[in-house]
């Protein structure tokens, strides 16, 4: 038999909703098969049937042949088939090695109950073989809280190793990794290949999944719209499948005219991560900011937008000093950041989108200073939902519900609410669909030939390339090099190249 | 939350409320006298004030809550009375004692928002000893010969309405005000939804907090001047668990423990349901040894019950 | 060498001049009762030229009691009395102390299966027929009557209601409810009223603990119903009193928290000077002294008061 795992007429349905309509999907034996659709388009439930947690409505799944239903997620487990998720779901304050064994600390012999004892040695050793067998360079007795973002996806491999599996799932790996790690990433996942196991990858970082796939499965509206061979695989058909059309990720560049000076700051300093720090920022202009996870881009805006406080260096704020105490300062003289993490930063998930909109600009819209003036505010968050497009039922919708694309819609609402002058956005597609993502660069470039002086922080190097004007590589909390891209003309190589601290570029 | 879900949030209380309340009323038609309904409203009053500054505490969330208003009220009940027999003027009195208050209040918030202490352990502090300084300052003794303007305040009516009814609606016209149409308790409700969020949108968490705290402990201290007065003495002993029952009216009134939602009108429909508990069990003849038994059964019933309408409501949007 | 001495020498000095019989009482908890009892305690320790420690927790709370009591014993004191609030819970810390020849006796609340000597105190279920039979005449033996009460496990509050029971057994006195406020001043208010609403035909009220007196006093007195519904009560604090003075409480158990903490100190001095058997020998067969109580009406207040001023406690309302 060929395939390992195999899905016929797959339909789940929620109230309302048929979150997947007859879907088939199957998986090849020792293949690396991607799986692309936006959000909504059913991945998730895909996934969650996959892994037991979700019962599909309607359809039959077969592993290696044999009918089977999976109740839970130790059925889908003892048939082979491990899941790592995009959440990692790791103990903090276990070591890696009991991570790995948490629940099969009996390495799979005999029965596991809470009076057996447990052999450390044993665990750590079969630990140790594990992360080996992906390359990972740290020790199976660390703290799970002691490592990085990437290393911790690096226990969650090793935890569905440990369960001898014939297909592990990655639920958007990449995610939350520095380019870098990706790499290595891709290293593991082909060398799992080579071990025998089908991967199945599921992505929205078409570039990656263009880069590793054997096969390419894209869902859309809860339907399997496409199927993609090795040698059809291309960016540009994914895209149209994933929507339905042809999209332009990046705008047309329009020359826009660089404006006065609005912020300037010299040698910011705080703590070990930001060192040394030193740019100016003019209004008309997007500034962008690369580098790795790490190396202080997040941090230095931290100081402007008044989070954390300065301990050495100047800023200037419309020609002024500006030193601010809290966000409120910051907010109050027009300087806005659109936050790295939405959901936790940016929006307060359970209120609707109106009172996200206007919180920042709830004093200066209230009557008399306090009083709160419910139909200003429903105007101005009318005005603003049109005017960037959100999509949402109506403006009492609560923000938790909206798609990533519109929840960044509705932060960025906020900020041209209260009249901001510099508009900071850390990350601002991270987990964004195709479509709203062009919608957002759209919106960028619009802002910045407004008149706005707009800061990006990215980690997506074509979204740096296409929308800066200047580009700052920043490493290990210095600037490395700052690079005139008015031309578009800056390559992906020349930032890498500054990002991993090297000072001088020769021969290109 | 939307809109339209926000004006049905206190129906399931309401329910409730009315439903125990009609439930005894059938069943011993003296239960509707105006002197009975006096007495549930002066209970109702007590629990009510208490519940409302509960809410405040619990909505501005980071796991906040107030375990300080039994002992306030034992507290600053001692301390007005025993300055008022000291022959210090009522009016002054009270003024003092409610400034002592806000102090107290003003203390919770500093330990919270500056030394990051757990809201659960410093109110815990203030609950063993606003007790013990009772105690101190009475050696356990109850204050009496208060003044008949003092007492006037529990014992005096308006036409009917007995004075702590009157303050309870004027407590709650303002909070409800505050709550639901000042940038305070839109504020509020940021912070307690998402902390984070809520001081990178400019919100000036740590003074929403500060004020959350003050607003708790001054309606504890004048509900420790209506018991004293209620009681015509100040009662170093009363006012045990308190708390609890104020934070169980928060809760069955729509307050979430997490933060973020929470209204003044179904806390004090929350105090209803438990005061009229307390008055319908006497009324209903229910053995005495049954008492508690039924009211914990209706907290956690009403609390549940109005946790599954709300999911149920979501569900069908 | 020669210093060591001298250091010695001085140590031992110090010893046998500071050394003087120490006697530690345990109370309840912080209340005008353990006042009077403390005054007592003072009293004795002045006349016998002894030391005397006394303590109590500002609340009931036995295990507090539990640990003055080990760290009593650990001092070697030379003798304690105690009112235990768990009965049983103390039972092996006596005994321990027992071993160690600490003699043990109790007061106010009794626990006959720990081995203490004697037991000095009110005997509950006398005090409760007592007041039965007050009521008794004061009903002439007709009516209906209803219980407020604090504690439905503790024993002395199941003492006395035992006895009120006992005393009204063969008459027509009925009793209607027992409500238990679990020490809240403010609910038993609550719930007198609330019984006065229920049964607008009641003629009396029993109060077992002494904060419910006053409760029902003061909601006998805003029905206007003072006379008509008559109270029988427990203890002699000053708001008690005033009651007797207006009318409103027709008589109260006064017990002798004084005469209590005298004889427990006197006792215990005994018992160190003249040995446990002696002292033993000239008490009552059953080990129980019964310091017994005053009945106070408003005839005899004014006696009352002036025996109370001779033992230099008076009581001033």
């Amino acid at each position: 038999m060929e395939y390992i795992l195999e899905m016929k007429n797959i339909t789940k349905e929620f109230p309302g909703v048929k979150a997947l309509d007859k879907v088939d999907f199957e998986v090849k034996d020792g293949e690396i098969l991607g799986l692309v659709g936006e959000n909504g388009a059913g991945k998730s439930t895909l996934i969650k049937i996959i892994g037991g947690i979700h019962i599909p409505s309607k359809g039959e799944i077969y592993v290696g042949g044999k009918k089977v239903v999976f109740n839970s997620p130790n059925d889908a487990f003892s048939k082979g088939i491990s899941i790592v998720h995009q959440e990692l779901n790791l103990c903090p304050n276990l070591t890696v090695a009991e991570n790995v064994f948490l629940g099969m600390e009996n390495l799979g012999e005999g029965r596991n109950n809470f009076l057996k004892t447990v052999d450390m040695k044993k665990l750590e050793e079969a630990a140790q073989n594990l992360l080996n067998r992906i390359g990972a360079q740290f020790s199976p007795n660390t703290l799970v809280r002691e490592l990085s973002t990437a290393q911790q996806q690096m226990v969650e491999i090793c935890k569905a190793l440990a369960r001898n599996p014939k297909m592990i799932l990655m639920d958007e790996p990449t995610s939350s990794l520095s380019i870098e790690e990706v790499e290595r990433l891709m290293k593991i996942i082909k060398e799992l290949k080579k071990q025998g196991i089908s991967i199945v990858f599921v992505s929205h970082r078409i570039e990656e999944v263009v880069g590793i796939c054997d096969r390419v499965i894209i869902l859309r509206d809860g339907k399997r719209v496409g199927t993609l061979e090795k040698d059809e695989i291309e960016e540009n058909k994914i895209i149209k499948y994933m929507v339905g059309r042809d999209v332009e990720l990046f705008p047309k560049h329009v020359e826009r005219k660089k404006g006065e000076l609005i912020l300037e700051v010299k040698n910011l300093k705080w703590q070990k991560m930001v060192k040394d720090v030193s740019f100016k920022l003019h209004r008309g202009e997007i500034l962008g900011f690369a580098g790795l996870v790490g190396a202080g881009r997040s941090e230095t805006m931290q100081l402007i937008f008044g989070i954390n406080k300065l301990e050495n260096g100047e800023m200037f704020y419309k020609g002024h000093p500006y030193n601010p105490e809290s966000p409120y300062d910051a907010i109050k003289n027009g300087i806005a950041l659109i936050p790295e993490d939405r959901k936790l930063q940016g929006l307060i998930l359970q209120m609707s989108v109106k009172d996200n909109i206007v919180i920042p600009s709830l004093r200066r819209i209230a009557k008399s200073g306090f009083v709160l003036d419910e139909i200003k505010e429903r105007e101005i968050a009318k005005e603003f939902v049109n005017k960037l497009q959100v999509r949402t039922p109506s403006i009492y919708h609560i923000a938790n519900n909206l798609s990533g694309g519109n929840q960044q819609k509705v932060v960025l609402a906020k900020w041209l609410v209260s009249k901001s002058d510099v508009l900071i956005f850390d990350e601002p597609t991270r987990g964004i669909d195709v479509a709203s993502k062009a919608e957002i660069h759209k919106l960028m470039e619009e802002l910045a030939a407004q008149g706005y002086g707009v800061i990006m922080i990215s980690s997506e190097l074509p979204e740096i390339l296409n929308l800066s004007d200047r580009i700052i590589v920043m490493f290990e909390g210095k600037v490395m090099v700052e690079l005139d891209n008015s031309k578009r003309n800056i390559t992906q190589e020349e930032i890498m190249y500054y990002a991993s601290g090297k000072k001088q570029l020769v021969n290109p | 939350m939307s809109k339209q879900n926000r004006a049905f949030r206190e129906l399931g209380p309401l329910v409730a409320l009315i439903a125990l309340g009609v439930f005894t009323a059938i069943l011993n038609p003296r239960f509707l006298s105006i002197y009975n309904l006096q007495t549930l409203g002066k209970q109702a009053a007590i629990f009510g004030i208490m519940a409302i500054g509960e809410t405040f505490v619990i909505m501005s969330g980071g796991g906040s809550i107030d375990l300080s208003p039994g002992s306030m009220v034992a507290l600053i009940g001692i301390v007005s009375t025993y300055m008022i027999v000291h022959g210090i003027p009522v009016f002054i009195a009270i003024l003092v004692s409610l400034g002592l208050s806000i102090l107290i209040g003003l203390w919770h918030g500093f330990f919270v928002n500056k030394l990051k202490v757990p809201a659960f352990i410093i109110t815990l502090g203030t609950l063993t000893i606003a007790r013990g300084m009772a105690a101190v300052i009475t050696k356990g003794w109850p204050i009496v010969g208060l003044p008949k303007n003092f007492v006037m305040i529990a014992q005096g009516d308006v036409v009917g309405f007995p004075i702590p009814v009157i303050i309870l609606f004027t407590v709650l016209l303002i909070t409800h005000f505050v709550l639901e149409k000042t940038v305070y308790g839109k504020h509020l409700r940021a912070t307690g939804g998402n902390e984070v969020a809520a001081r990178f949108s400019g919100v000036k968490v740590e003074k929403v907090r500060y004020i959350a705290f003050v607003v708790s402990a001054f309606l504890s201290g004048l509900v420790g001047i209506i018991v004293a007065a209620r009681l015509s003495q100040g009662q170093p002993g009363v006012g045990g668990t308190y708390e609890l029952y104020a934070i169980a009216s928060a809760v069955i009134g729509g307050t979430s423990l997490s933060g973020g939602e929470g209204s003044a009108l179904g806390a004090v429909i929350g105090a209803g349901i438990i005061s009229l508990l307390w008055n319908a069990l006497v009324m209903l003849n229910v053995s005495t040894y049954w008492h508690n038994v039924i009211i914990g059964a209706v907290i956690v019933i009403a609390v549940t019950l109005d946790i599954l309408r709300k999911k149920s409501l979501a569900r069908s949007k | 060498m020669k210093r060591f001495f001298l250091v010695l020498v001085i140590l031992l000095l110090g010893t046998v001049m500071i050394y003087a019989a120490t006697f530690a009482v345990i109370g309840k908890s912080v209340h005008p009762y353990w006042s009077q009892v403390e005054q007592g305690v003072k009293a004795a320790g002045k006349a016998l030229g002894v030391k005397t420690q006394f303590f109590v927790p500002a609340k009931e709370d036995i295990n507090a009691q539990l640990q003055m009591l080990e760290s009593f014993i650990a001092q070697g004191v030379d003798g304690i009395a105690i009112a235990p609030s768990d009965p049983t819970a103390v039972i092996p810390a006596i005994k321990k102390a027992l071993e160690l020849g600490i003699p043990i006796i109790t007061l106010d609340t009794d626990t006959p299966d720990s081995g203490r000597y004697v037991y000095i105190g009110t005997d509950n279920y006398t005090a409760g027929y007592i007041a039965g039979e007050t009521m008794k005449k004061l009903l002439n033996g007709k009516g209906k009557v209803v219980i407020g009460t604090g504690s439905l496990t503790a024993m002395n509050s199941l003492q006395r209601m035992q006895g009120f029971k006992d005393a009204i057994k063969d008459t027509e006195i009925e009793i209607l409810d027992t409500l238990n406020d679990e020490e809240d001043g403010a609910r038993a208010l609550s719930m007198a009223e609330s019984a006065l609403n229920a049964h607008p035909d009641l003629d009396g009220f029993f109060g077992v603990y002494a904060y419910n007196g006053p409760s029902q006093a003061l909601a006998v007195k805003n029905a206007g119903k003072v006379g008509k519904v008559k109270i029988v009560c427990f203890d002699t604090t000053p708001d008690i009193l005033q009651y007797v003075k207006e009318g409103v409480i027709q008589a109260t158990m006064g017990q002798k928290p004084y005469m209590m903490g005298y004889l427990s100190v006197a006792v215990l001095f005994n018992m160190s000077k003249l040995g446990v058997t002696n002292t033993l020998m000239m008490l009552p067969k059953d080990r129980i002294i019964d310091t017994g109580v005053d009945v106070v009406t408003p005839e005899n207040l004014d006696d009352y008061l002036k025996y109370m001023e001779e033992l230099g406690i008076p009581v001033k309302f």
